[in-house]
C-alpha cells in the first residue's frame, strides 16, 4: 500500500510544482491515512475534531520511562491514575488510565493502530479501563492522536470525552536501541532502569517491524520520605491499639489502684493505677511509639486511641518489573490487496506489602481474657470486658522477623495480549478508488492477584475467646489451656491446643516495659500462622472484534471528492473473576470475602460517514452508527456533524455536534467489586471497612451531547511563520453516568439517624434493632459497630462540562540555532454535577467526596521550549498544577473525621508546624521545571547513529503540595518525587 | 495498478531537477534546469558501488547525464533534460570489498554491506508541527524524516549525506551534525 503514497509523491513531483509545493503535497499524501477521529481519508491539519498529538519525540523530550509520564503532562486530562502507589492507585495498581475531561477512568477510548483492546481493571466504580502503559513499548510509538471530542457516531461505545489512537512506526527499517535510567535524588530510591530496542526489515512487498521493552522500577516507600508523607497513613487500630470498654460495665480501681474498690470517676478508662492518665489507648502505646519510628506513633484524641502508621509497608512508587513486546508486519499479496497483522503483549509484576490489618469486626474480649487481666492490671482497675480495635500485626516493615511471624505481601501480576489480522484490499468501482479493509482483533487480559494477607474472622473469634488453635476443638476445648501449656513447655506450641489471642500490648511489653517474658501473654508465632488468610484471585477479560470498513470517492462536488465510510462491527466480551475458597467463605476481616462471576456482551454495529465538500474551503461530515447489545436487549444510535471551513491556507475553522455513550462495563452489569476505605462511624472511630457492591444488569448506557467550536491558524509565510495556534471550545451534556454510590455517603446518612436517635435517649444497639438508619446498605455487628456497605451501582447523576484549550508554538531559526516555544492550556470553565437534587461545580474542587469528578484543576499549563543547534538539543518543560479546593469544611464535616484524625497523628509525629500545613483544605498550586540535553555523537563505529542524553526532573525540587488526604499529596495531580535525574543513551543500526 | 501508475508518472518527473527555491521560483522549465545545472556542477559516479535493489540501482548507479528513473518502462522515451545533482559516492575501500564478506556472521556484522553514500542537499523541505520532516533533496529524490525530532536544525541549502544504517534504513546527516533516520519515499 505504500505505491499509495508513492503514486502521490509522484504525481506531485510530475508536474513541475515549485518545489516547495511539492513537499507541502507530499506532506498532505503522507498524512492522509493516519487520522484518528475519521474514517475519511484526510490530513492530520484538516481534521474537523479536535486533534492533539503526542509523537515520539515529545516522548523523548518528556524522558519519561512509561506512558503514564506522558498522560500526566497532558493538559486535557486530570485524575488519570497514572502512579504506581498503593494508595493513589484507586485499584490500578501499577496500571494506568487516561482520564480526559475528566469524565471519568473509562470514558476515553483507547485504541492502538485504530483497534480496541481489552479492559485491564476496574476502578473503584466498577469502570472498566485499558492499561494503556502496557499497550506498547515506547520505542514503538511513533504518535499518540487525541480526539478531543466524544466520538461514539465513529468508534462506538466510551468515546465519551473522546478517543487516544497509539499509533505505531510501522515503515521502521534498521535497528534502534534506547537505554534509560531513572533515580530520585532525595532518597536515592525508586531508580527506573528501561532497555528498549526495535528491529524493522522492509521490503518491496511488504515489511516487519518489532520491538520489545523492559522496565525494572524500584520502589519508593513511605518509610524513604517519612518526614513529608508519613504520619498521615495512620490507623485507629494498631498493634498495640484501643481497647474500648463496653457498655453497662462500672469501671472499678483495683486492689492497688487509686481507690480500691471504688468506681472511677465519671466511668473513666484509667491507663495507670495512679489515675494519672485515661483513655482507650493501649498502656504500652508510648513504648511501642519508642521502640521504632515509623509503626506505632502513640496515643491521640485524648489517648483514646494509640495511632499506629502502617505507611511502612506501603509505596508512594511501587516496585514494578514490566515487559512489553510488540511486533506488526503487512505484505503486498499483489498490487491491490495487502494482508497485515499486529500482535502485542505485555506482562508486569506488582509487587506490595501489607500491614495486616485492622480487625474489622471489633470482636468483644471478655473480663476472663488473660490480657484483658493483665491490661487491667496494668490500669489499676478490676478487669472489664472490652471491645477490640487492634490489628493481628503491628510494627514496621524492618520489624524482626522475630517479633512479626508473618509474611505481608500482595504480588499481582498482570498480563495482556492483543493479535490483529487484517487485510485490505484497493478496489477500482468505475473511476473511483475504494478500500475494503477486513480485520479481526482478539485480546486478553488476566490480572492474577495471590497471597493476599488477610485475618481469617471464625479463627479470629475463636482465638480471642481462648479457643483458638489448630488442635483446637471449640466444644470440648478449654479456653486458654493452650497459652498455659505453651508457657510451662518452654515454648511448645504442640503441648497445648486452645489458645487465646493476645491483642493486648502485654503480649510484647511486660510490666517494667521490657520483652515479655511471660510466654502465658506472648502470642506464638504458630497461632499467627493459623490466624491468617491468604486470598488469590484470577480476573480476565477477553474481547474479540471483527472490524469491515469500506471507504472511498462518490463524486466530484466543487472541485473534490465526496467521500464516505460504511462499516460493520461485531464485538464478543467477556470477562469474569474466579476467586479461591477463602475468599469465597466470606470469612476475611479486611477484605471480607468475594465470590466468582462472568458475564458476556456481544455487540453488533453499523455506522456509515460522509465528508461532502459544500463549498470548495467548506466540508461537512456526517457519521451515524448504530449499536446493538444482545444481552442487554437495548440499542443505541449515535450521530455525530463536523464542519471544516479553510478560508485560508493557513487558517482552518472547525464545528461539530454529536453524541457518544458508553455501556456499562462487565463488573457494573454482572460482577461484583469490593473496595476498602476509611471510614468515620457513628462514635468517630475511623477505620478501614469493606464496601461491596453487585453488577446491576438494569444499567441503562451513559449517554453525552458533545459540541465544539475551534481554530487553527498557521502563517507559512512573513514573519510568522512558524508560529502555529489551536484554540477549541468543547461542552459536553453528560446524563445517566454509571457511578457507584459513594459509601462515605451512605454510611454519613446512616450515622446522622442513629446519633438523632442516641440524642433521643436511644442506645446505639437499640437504635439499630430498631431499624433506624440505612439498615439495608449499612450492615453492623451486635454492638451496632460497623461492619460492612452495600452501596449500589446506579444511573445517577448527571454533569454540564465546558472548556477552552489553547496550543501554541512559535518556531524561528537564529545564529545560536533553532528555538521553538510553546504553551499549551486547559481550562476548565464549567463541570456542574447533579447529585441527588443537588448540583456543584467541580472545577478547583479536590472533589474527594463527589461520585463523578476526580481532583480537577481550573487551569492546567505547559510551556516549552526547544533548543537545536549541530549536534546539541535541549528541552525546558515548565509545568503549571492549579490550586484547588478541598471542598469540606475540614473543622465540622463529618466526611473530615478522617483527615481530623491524620491532623493528630502528622502532629505527633513531625510537629505543629507540619500538622498545619496538613490540614488544609487550600491546596496549593504546582509549577514544576524540568530540563533536558542531549548530545549526538553520529555515527560511531558500527553504530550508525549514538546520542547521550541526560536530564532533570523538577529541577528546583519542589514539594507537591499538601493535601489532607492519605499520604498527605494526591497522585492524580502532583508527582510526588522531588528532583529526579535521569541518563538515556541511544543508538541506532 | 500502482506500479504503472508510477512509470507513467515517472516520464513526468525524470528529468525534473530541483535545485533550490531560486531555480525553482523559475516558470520557464528549460532556464530552470539550467539554473540547476550551474548550481550542482556534475560529479563523477563510481561504478563499483555494491548492489542494491532495484530502486536504489537507478540512484546510484546513474551518471550526471542519465538518472534513469526508477522502473522506467521499456520503449518510453526519456525526458532528454539531465540531472547533473544526482551524485553517489561510495568509499573506495568499501567498493572493493570483495563479495564474501558480505555474508551473515560477525565480520559481516561490523562491516557495513551496504555503506553507499548519497551527498545532495536540502533542496526544499516540509516542517510542520508533529509530523515527520520531508526532504525534496536536489538530487530529486524525496526523503521522509522517519523518526522525527521536537526540533531539527536542517535548513534549506543545507548539505547531506545520506548513508544506509548498519542494519537498514538510512540516516541523513546534515553539514553541521545534525543527523536523523529518513525512508526514501521518491
Amino acid at each position: 500500500m505504500k505505491t499509495i503514497r508513492y503514486a502521490f509523491v509522484g504525481a506531485c513531483m510530475a508536474m513541475s510544482w515549485p518545489a516547495v509545493y511539492a513537499a507541502e503535497e507530499a506532506d498532505k499524501t503522507i498524512e492522509e491515512v493516519v487520522v484518528t477521529g475519521s474514517f475519511l481519508k484526510r490530513s492530520a491539519a484538516d481534521s474537523p475534531s479536535p486533534l492533539s498529538v503526542v509523537t515520539s519525540a515529545d516522548i523523548e523530550d518528556l524522558g519519561a520511562p512509561d506512558v503514564a509520564e506522558i498522560v500526566a503532562t497532558l493538559p486535557w486530562q486530570s485524575g488519570s491514575q497514572t502512579r504506581a502507589a498503593t494508595f493513589q492507585g484507586e485499584g490500578a495498581d501499577g496500571r494506568t488510565s487516561i482520564n480526559l475531561r475528566n469524565l471519568g477512568q473509562g470514558a476515553t477510548l483507547p485504541l492502538v493502530n485504530g483497534k480496541r483492546q481489552a479492559p485491564s481493571f476496574y476502578g473503584p466504580s466498577g469502570d472498566a479501563s485499558v492499561n494503556i502503559n502496557g499497550l506498547l513499548p515506547n520505542i514503538a510509538i511513533d504518535r499518540i492522536e487525541i480526539v478531543k471530542d466524544g466520538s461514539s457516531a465513529l468508534y462506538g461505545s466510551d468515546a465519551i470525552a473522546g478517543v487516544v489512537n497509539f499509533l505505531t512506526k510501522k515503515d521502521f527499517e534498521g535497528m534502534d536501541m534506547n537505554y534509560e535510567f531513572t533515580t530520585d535524588e532525595a532518597t536515592g530510591e525508586g531508580t527506573v532502569h528501561q532497555v528498549e530496542a526495535m528491529l524493522g526489515i522492509q521490503g518491496d512487498r511488504g515489511g516487519l517491524v518489532a520491538s520489545a521493552s523492559f522496565m525494572d522500577r524500584g520502589e519508593i516507600n513511605i518509610a524513604d520520605r517519612y518526614d513529608r508523607f508519613g504520619g498521615s497513613s495512620a490507623s485507629s487500630t494498631g498493634q498495640p491499639g484501643r481497647l474500648v470498654p463496653r457498655g453497662g460495665q462500672t469501671i472499678r480501681w483495683a486492689a492497688h489502684g487509686l481507690n480500691p474498690g471504688q468506681p472511677v470517676a465519671g466511668n473513666r478508662y484509667p491507663r495507670n493505677p495512679r489515675g494519672t492518665d485515661f483513655g482507650q489507648a493501649d498502656v504500652d502505646c508510648e513504648r511501642a511509639a519508642a521502640l521504632e519510628v515509623g509503626g506505632p506513633i502513640g496515643p491521640v484524641l485524648g489517648n483514646n486511641v494509640c495511632a499506629y502508621d502502617f505507611g511502612s509497608f506501603f509505596a508512594l512508587q511501587a516496585s514494578e518489573q514490566l515487559t512489553k513486546f510488540h511486533v506488526t508486519g503487512h505484505y503486498d499479496v499483489t498490487d491491490s490487496f495487502e494482508a497485515y497483522f499486529e500482535f502485542a503483549a505485555n506482562d508486569s509484576e506488582f509487587d506490595r506489602l501489607n500491614s495486616l490489618n485492622p480487625n474489622a469486626p471489633s470482636l468483644p474480649i471478655a473480663a476472663t481474657h488473660f490480657g484483658a487481666i493483665e491490661d487491667a492490671f496494668r490500669r489499676g482497675i478490676e478487669p472489664i470486658s472490652v471491645n477490640n480495635l487492634t490489628r493481628l500485626l503491628g510494627g514496621t516493615r524492618n520489624t524482626p522477623k522475630a517479633d512479626r511471624p508473618l509474611d505481608t505481601f500482595t504480588k499481582s501480576n498482570y498480563s495482556d495480549q492483543r493479535l490483529n489480522v487484517g487485510a485490505v484490499w484497493d478496489l477500482e468501482l468505475g473511476s473511483r478508488e475504494w478500500t475494503l479493509d477486513m480485520s479481526l482483533t482478539k485480546s486478553e487480559n488476566d490480572s492474577a492477584i495471590t497471597q493476599v494477607q488477610d485475618t481469617q474472622s471464625a479463627q479470629m473469634q475463636l482465638a480471642i475467646n481462648g479457643l483458638g488453635g489448630p488442635s483446637c476443638n471449640p466444644i470440648t476445648g478449654t479456653k486458654g489451656e493452650g497459652n498455659l501449656a505453651y508457657a510451662a513447655s518452654g515454648g511448645n506450641f504442640g503441648a497445648g491446643k486452645c489458645y487465646y489471642f493476645n491483642p493486648f500490648g502485654n503480649s510484647f511489653f511486660n510490666r517494667a516495659g521490657g520483652r515479655q517474658d511471660n510466654l502465658a501473654l506472648v502470642n506464638p508465632a504458630e497461632l499467627y500462622q493459623w490466624l491468617a488468610g491468604r486470598a488469590s484471585s484470577d480476573g480476565s477479560y477477553s474481547q474479540t472484534v471483527i472490524d469491515v470498513v469500506a471507504s472511498g470517492e462518490l463524486f466530484e462536488l466543487n472541485g473534490r471528492t465526496v467521500g464516505l465510510a460504511v462499516g460493520y462491527q461485531r464485538r464478543a466480551d467477556k470477562g469474569a473473576l474466579v476467586v479461591d475458597t477463602s475468599l469465597k467463605s466470606n470469612n476475611l476481616d479486611f477484605a471480607f470475602g468475594a465470590n466468582d462471576w462472568e458475564g458476556k456482551l456481544t455487540t453488533n454495529a453499523l455506522f456509515a460517514e460522509i465528508g461532502v465538500p459544500v463549498l470548495e474551503n467548506l466540508e461537512v461530515n456526517f457519521a451515524l452508527r448504530y449499536e446493538d447489545f444482545d444481552e442487554l436487549g437495548t440499542d443505541t444510535v449515535d450521530p455525530k456533524l463536523t464542519i471544516l471551513w479553510q478560508p485560508l491556507d493557513s487558517l482552518s475553522v472547525r464545528a461539530s455536534a454529536g453524541t457518544s455513550f458508553r455501556v456499562a462495563s462487565m463488573q457494573q452489569l454482572f460482577g461484583s467489586l469490593t473496595t476498602v476505605a476509611n471510614q468515620t462511624d457513628v462514635l468517630g472511630d475511623s477505620a478501614f471497612r469493606a464496601s461491596i457492591t453487585n453488577g446491576n444488569s438494569d444499567l441503562k448506557p451513559e449517554s453525552v451531547d458533545t459540541y465544539n467550536v475551534g481554530f487553527s491558524w498557521a502563517p507559512s509565510d512573513g514573519f510568522l511563520e512558524g508560529f502555529s495556534v489551536d484554540v477549541d471550545y468543547y461542552r459536553y451534556d453528560y446524563t445517566d453516568i454509571i457511578s457507584r454510590q459513594a459509601s462515605a455517603g451512605i454510611l454519613l446518612g446512616d450515622n446522622l439517624a442513629l446519633r438523632a436517635a442516641i440524642a433521643g435517649g436511644q442506645t446505639l444497639v437499640q437504635a439499630v434493632n430498631a431499624g433506624v438508619g440505612n439498615r439495608r446498605q449499612v450492615i453492623r455487628n451486635a454492638d451496632g459497630l460497623l461492619l460492612r456497605i452495600l452501596p449500589d451501582f446506579e444511573n445517577a447523576e448527571s454533569a454540564k462540562i465546558d472548556g477552552i484549550d489553547i496550543t501554541t508554538s512559535y518556531r524561528f531559526d537564529t545564529n545560536y540555532g533553532m528555538f521553538r516555544v510553546g504553551v499549551q492550556a486547559a481550562w476548565a470553565k464549567t463541570y456542574d454535577v447533579k447529585s441527588g437534587g443537588v448540583t456543584f461545580d467541580a472545577v478547583g474542587q479536590y472533589n474527594e467526596f463527589a461520585p463523578v469528578a476526580r481532583p480537577l484543576p481550573e487551569w492546567k499549563v505547559n510551556g516549552t521550549l526547544s533548543w537545536s543547534m549541530e549536534n546539541h538539543r535541549a528541552f525546558m518543560l515548565v509545568q503549571y498544577v492549579d490550586s484547588l479546593d478541598y471542598g469540606v469544611d475540614l473543622l465540622t464535616d463529618p466526611r473530615a473525621g478522617a483527615a481530623r484524625f491524620w491532623r493528630e497523628t502528622v502532629r505527633l509525629v513531625h510537629g505543629q508546624k507540619t500538622s498545619d500545613d496538613f490540614f488544609t483544605r487550600d491546596i496549593k498550586s504546582m509549577t514544576t521545571v524540568d530540563l533536558q540535553y542531549s548530545y549526538s555523537f553520529g555515527e560511531q563505529s558500527f553504530l550508525s547513529s549514538s546520542e547521550v542524553s541526560i536530564g532533570v526532573k523538577n529541577v528546583f525540587d519542589e514539594e507537591p503540595p499538601w493535601i489532607p488526604v492519605n499520604t498527605a499529596y494526591d497522585g492524580t495531580l502532583h508527582d510526588m518525587r522531588g528532583r529526579v535525574w535521569f541518563l538515556r543513551v541511544s543508538a541506532g543500526m | 495498478m500502482y506500479p504503472l501508475v508510477i512509470a507513467l508518472l515517472s516520464l513526468f518527473f525524470a528529468g525534473q531537477a530541483i535545485g533550490d527555491d531560486s531555480c525553482a521560483s523559475i516558470d520557464d522549465r528549460a532556464k530552470r534546469l539550467e539554473c540547476y545545472d550551474q548550481m550542482f556542477p556534475p560529479e563523477a559516479v563510481s561504478k563499483s558501488a555494491p548492489a542494491l535493489d532495484e530502486e536504489e540501482v537507478s540512484a546510484t548507479n546513474t551518471t550526471s547525464t542519465d538518472p534513469a528513473p526508477v522502473q522506467e518502462p521499456v520503449g518510453q522515451p526519456r525526458s532528454p533534460a539531465a540531472s547533473p545533482e544526482v551524485t553517489t559516492a561510495t568509499p573506495a575501500a568499501k567498493s572493493a570489498e570483495p563479495e564474501a564478506d558480505k555474508g551473515w556472521g560477525v565480520d559481516s556484522f561490523f562491516n557495513r554491506r551496504d555503506a553507499e553514500v548519497i551527498e545532495s542537499s536540502i533542496a526544499a523541505l516540509r516542517r510542520r508541527e508533529t509530523q515527520n520532516m520531508i526532504f525534496l533533496l536536489a538530487n530529486d529524490q524525496v526523503w521522509l524524516q522517519d523518526v522525527p525530532r521536537s526540533i531539527d536544525t536542517f535548513h534549506t541549502g543545507d548539505k547531506v549525506t545520506i548513508k544506509s544504517g548498519t542494519l537498514g534504513g538510512y540516516f541523513m546527516t546534515s553539514a553541521d551534525g545534525t543527523i536523523t533516520r529518513v525512508r526514501r519515499i521518491k
